[in-house]
């Protein structure tokens, strides 16, 4: 068949359609293929009738035109709806397949699409249903894919980060094409956000892209794109010329780029950094690096520092600031090496801390001695020691670093008995505020409790030193907590099964609970009674709700709420279900969805 | 006895929060009276609401497989809250009474049961057409045919590059006057071309989109051309012969916006008896030319292999109180099964049914209804669409040898080495899926049934196919909904 003539009328016949039928009458294009049709109609009947149709709208008027011309679209038409082209030459190459090892979901449009709709559409409450949906594993569905991925864009930034950073790392390589084909270099945050992820997923093949941000990247798309440089030696040319840029953020990126770098040329310009005024932005880099070459210059300039300050005469507070400042910055620097000739440096400038301390200024003596000892703390084994065994002599300030030190290079039964007196000490409650042994006491307990309590609402981002060590510490913490009645001890560190800690925060609940239903500790009583299984949970929360309901204005707050799905089902179902239809209404409408939640919950 | 759970609950509630307010009611102790009656196919009570006498509501049970609920509330949610809250309260085990059934509720029922009769006697006597109200409403309609003519013709005239949003939205008015015709199929169709020229939001197109559309704005003025030659031809002939029933050999009948109703289908044959149905794809969208929410579920008929579409349309202003459909993944048993007028997918409808789980051999047999060769099957499909009322976008099951690419492109290779080029492009508002095939296990790239839906692109000529679900012998993988 003569297609292509065919092809050519449609195209006609479309350019007419657009500028209107009345344009039609004695159109030359289309009379010029006239022959060509009536020759291919005398083999295939077909294109006679187009040729005719053809005939009639170039020979139409005004009125005749628009009629004719869609009786010839609808026969071009037809005919071009059985010519279309199927097949594709060239060899079948498997395709290059990730296997997600997903499990198979099969969920139903009604549960996808709430989510769907979080993850495309704007509004509040979207983050909640997101993180709720990845807790419960709902990603590991393959059509869930393609939305996280358009969620990199959202206008809520949290959501595009936690998609970024939670989610699409799920699905590994296999969404690389996907972003790739997104990424736009002269983007924004949803750039970065692609940009960032393609160099986690794949830092060789994303090589390519991060060029490409480098050289015409928008603002935002550049600084990430020079963050995940540094690993190569071509780079190192683009990023000595970047730490000179104008932007403040450029060159605090192209610094923190060149931290992974080992070149000379890298570690020359951290040296150089030092001196200059950008020496706050490569604070972290230098901090990474260990290139030996960078750590003699920095042990330098840190003895340097020292020996000017000691040497100064200087009287004014500002100047003697400057100096105590860039003091602590390179003390910043030294933090997590634990060479030997670090820790020689570290002990000795150790040793004469009470002549650094001595230094005035704003920031003072005082703060380089701090920074010091907190960089100890973070140190060798034996300078963290040299501060442990200090510890007698130490100001408040730093007990807590000499504790941290402790926990980290000590046994926990040494630490229980080095640190526990402070617990114990006398201490003179009327005026404790200005008793030594008050706040060296508080001191230690804080550093216990910290990143303890509340552990279900930071469980994304809790990983402070601190809690770790409250993980190390001896079990005769808790017995001490409980016989000191001390209850931010007892909240922290309680573990199931223990007898006297039971008491006591059944005991806590009894007394704040007389006192009043608002008070928010309570929250904090309940949720360790929950987290260590204790047997009167699902009554204290009972009764709370209970005593709740008889306030003037009953209402269950929100994080009564939120207790209850972490209840024991098989205890608190049947008592909950038999309670909620004694409460006030209001209160069952807050409760029902949580109870449902207990309900459902495996 | 009547049991009911509470998935039996959920499923019937219009949405998840009529359900769970219906629950809240109980737990408020809003229930005065729970009853049953005397022979415990009925179970009503009394609920306080927001007025001063409780409202009596109540859940038949007389015909098993189609409850009847029933309040004095005026919610147009339905069931509401307070007839769920009615069942909830039975399955919690509250304490249900027997006693008599209330008057205005007993003649409800008996009402009721006089209809089904009634329905059934009509049912059995021929029926009476009103041949005059027929012949005006025909005339009326050809009357909407002469003024869609005329409105098209100006369309082609003025020239497809010459309309924009306003005057789109201004045709759209005049549209309204082919609803009024008894044509609102025809009123679609119309619509279907002008929503092309303004965006979601109602907003001017762009330059590019609006050269993306051109194309497709002729096909549909094409459309347009071959609704007005057949629908008048069809309405004449109906005109000339009063006793004609609606064709059923084409689905003009359904252009023009005839609404089949299952008693029609029945009586022109068009049921199947005792036919089992698995759901392969589903979708939802917002169809802007109907003011519609459509659900459309696919489905292959396990007997004979024939793949047909179910469609609930939810208008915009009574989405509240029309239940949306779900995705389905069990076999539907149905005794009835009313099939509409159409080509290829055509439209199933059924009043009940039955569930049961999908077991291996079913799986087995959808495969064995997948078409081995791509050639014959592009053969179908193009001399379907020629057909200028024919859907544009057939499903059909193929079973290929396996899965690749050329280039960026994916491609299906049948067992002889033809070809077919996947796209993502589809219909409005379905999820992509082509990019989820490289996330599959490499053993579902080969030798399985994909189920996928054809199109044929009008600026690249090309027919290529939009992936929708691959059946393997041990699953159904949903590539969309």
């Amino acid at each position: 068949m003569s297609i292509p003539v065919l092809t050519l009328v449609y195209d006609e016949l479309r350019r007419l359609a657009i500028a209107g039928s009345v344009v039609a009458p004695g159109d030359f294009r289309l009379k010029k293929l006239l022959p060509q049709l009536e020759q291919a109609g005398a083999k295939a009947p077909v294109f006679a009738k187009v040729a005719e149709a053809a005939g009639r709208l170039v020979e139409s008027d005004e009125k005749t035109s628009a009629a004719a011309l869609l009786e010839l679209t609808t026969l071009v038409g037809a005919i071009l709806y059985t010519q279309g082209e199927t097949g594709i030459e060239g060899e079948l190459e498997p395709v290059q397949s990730t296997d997600l090892g997903l499990a198979k979901t099969q969920a139903s449009a009604r549960v996808l699409k709430p989510l769907l709709e979080a993850l495309t559409t704007t509004g509040s409450g979207r983050l909640e249903i997101i993180r709720d949906a990845h807790q419960r594993g709902a990603f590991r569905d393959l059509r869930l894919i393609g939305p996280a991925l358009a969620a990199l864009d959202d206008t809520y930034a949290e959501i595009g980060d936690f998609v970024a950073k939670k989610i699409l790392p799920l699905y590994g390589q296999a969404i690389l094409p996907e972003l790739k084909a997104k990424f736009d270099p002269k983007g924004r945050s949803g750039d970065v956000r692609r940009l960032v992820l393609m160099h986690r997923l794949d830092p060789a093949g994303t090589r390519e892209i991060v060029q490409r941000a480098l050289d015409d990247g928008s603002k935002e798309v550049r600084i990430a794109a020079i963050e995940c440089l540094g690993n190569s030696p071509e780079d190192l040319p683009f990023l000595l010329e970047q730490v000179k840029a104008k932007a403040k953020e450029v060159r605090s990126a192209a610094f923190r780029a060149l931290g992974s770098s080992n070149a000379d040329g890298a570690v020359q310009v951290l040296c150089n950094a030092l001196g200059s005024a950008d020496f706050a932005f490569a604070i972290d880099p230098i901090r990474a690096s260990r290139n030996p070459a960078l750590t003699g210059f920095l042990l330098e300039a840190a003895d340097k520092q020292f020996q000017t300050l000691m040497a100064s005469k200087e009287k004014d507070a500002k100047k003697l600031g400057k100096l105590n400042e860039r003091m602590v910055m390179i003390l910043e620097c030294l933090r997590g090496r634990d060479d030997k000739k670090t820790e020689k440096l570290l002990l000795d400038l150790f040793g004469q801390s009470e002549r650094l301390a001595a230094v005035k200024g704003e920031p003072s003596g005082k703060d380089a001695v701090e920074r010091l000892v907190s960089v100890m703390a973070a140190g060798s084994p034996k300078a963290q020691s040299a501060l442990v065994d200090a510890h007698a002599a130490l100001p408040v300030e730093s007990l807590g670093e000499a504790f941290v030190a402790a926990c980290r290079c000590r046994k926990p039964a040494q630490v229980f008995d080095q640190f526990s007196p402070y617990l114990t000490a006398k201490v003179n409650e009327k005026k404790k505020h200005r008793d030594a042994n008050y706040a060296k006491r508080e001191a230690i307990v804080s550093l216990i409790v910290m990143g303890r309590s509340r552990r279900y609402y930071d469980s994304d981002e809790s990983d402070s030193n601190q809690s770790d060590l409250a993980a190390k510490l001896d079990p005769r913490w808790l017995d001490l907590g409980v016989r000191l009645e001390r209850f931010d001890l007892v909240q922290a560190l309680a573990v199931p099964g223990h007898a006297k800690a039971n008491d006591l925060l059944l005991k806590f609940f009894k007394q704040r609970l007389a006192k009043s239903v608002e008070d928010y500790e309570l929250l904090g009583v309940l949720e360790t009674m929950i987290r260590v299984r204790h047997p009167d949970a699902t009554d204290a929360v009972v009764e709370l709700i209970k005593k709740r309901a008889k306030a003037k204005r009953a209402y269950a707050s929100y994080w009564l709420g939120h207790l209850i799905p972490r209840l024991p089902k098989d205890e608190a179902l049947p008592k909950l279900e038999a309670l909620l239809p004694t409460l006030p209404e209001k209160m069952i409408d807050e409760l029902l969805d949580y109870v449902t939640e207990l309900k459902n919950s495996p | 006895m009547i049991s009911i759970d509470d998935e039996f609950i959920l499923a019937a509630a219009p949405n998840a929060e009529a359900a769970k307010n219906g629950r809240g009611l109980v737990l408020k102790n809003k229930f005065v009276a729970l009853h049953h009656s005397e022979d415990e196919t009925l179970l009503f009570g009394r609920c306080q609401g927001s007025g001063r006498t409780p409202y009596l509501c109540s859940a038949d049970f007389a015909v098993p497989d189609k409850p009847v609920y029933r309040c004095t509330c005026p919610s147009r949610q339905f069931p509401c809250k307070h007839s769920l809250g009615l069942m909830y309260a039975f399955a919690l085990g509250n304490p249900f009474t027997a006693a008599e059934v209330p008057e205005e509720l007993a003649s409800k029922r008996e009402k009721a049961a006089a209809r089904v009769e009634k329905k059934k006697a009509e049912a059995a006597q021929p029926r009476k057409v009103d041949k005059s109200a027929l012949a005006k409403k025909i005339k009326a309609q050809l009357d909407g045919i002469d003024l869609l003519e005329r409105l098209t013709q100006d369309l082609v005239r003025l020239g497809i590059g010459n309309i924009n949003a306003k005057t789109a939205k201004e045709l759209e008015e005049h549209a309204r006057q082919l609803g009024n015709a008894y044509l609102p199929g025809a009123q679609t169709a119309l619509r279907n071309y002008t929503r092309l020229f303004y965006s979601a939001d109602g907003d001017e197109l762009t330059a590019a989109r609006r050269e993306a559309i051109y194309s497709e704005a002729l096909d549909q003025l094409g459309r347009l051309y071959a609704l007005i030659g057949k629908g008048r031809g069809y309405l004449q002939r109906r005109l000339e012969d009063p006793e004609l029933a609606p064709e059923t050999d084409t689905s003009i009948a359904a252009w023009l916006g005839h609404a089949w109703q299952l008693r029609e289908l029945k009586e022109a044959g068009l049921v199947e008896e005792n036919v089992e149905l698995v759901q392969l794809a589903f979708n939802s969208c917002d169809d802007r030319a109907r003011r519609e929410f459509v659900d459309t579920g696919v489905w292959m008929h396990l007997g004979n292999g024939r793949i047909h579409i179910t469609q609930n349309y939810r208008p915009y202003h009574a989405v509240k109180y029309i239940k949306s459909d779900d995705s389905f993944f069990q076999v539907a048993q149905i005794r009835e099964l009313c099939v509409y007028p159409g080509e290829l997918n055509c439209r199933v409808r059924w009043e009940g049914m039955l569930a049961r789980p999908i077991e291996p051999k079913d799986l087995e047999r959808i495969r064995g209804h997948g078409r081995n060769e791509f050639a014959s099957v592009v053969k179908e499909v193009k001399s379907h669409l020629k057909g200028p009322l024919a859907d544009k976008y057939p499903i059909f099951a193929m079973n290929y040898r396996r899965i690749g690419t050329v280039g960026s492109r994916l491609v299906l290779e049948d067992s002889k080495g033809e070809r077919l080029v996947m796209t993502d492009a589809g219909m409005n508002e379905e999820p992509r899926s082509i990019h989820l095939l490289s996330l599959l296990p490499k053993e579902y790239l080969e030798r399985q049934t994909l189920i996928a839906r054809f199109r044929h692109d009008l600026d690249t000529r090309k027919l290529e196919v939009k992936p929708l679900s691959i059946v393997t012998g041990s699953d159904v993988v949903r590539l969309t909904l």
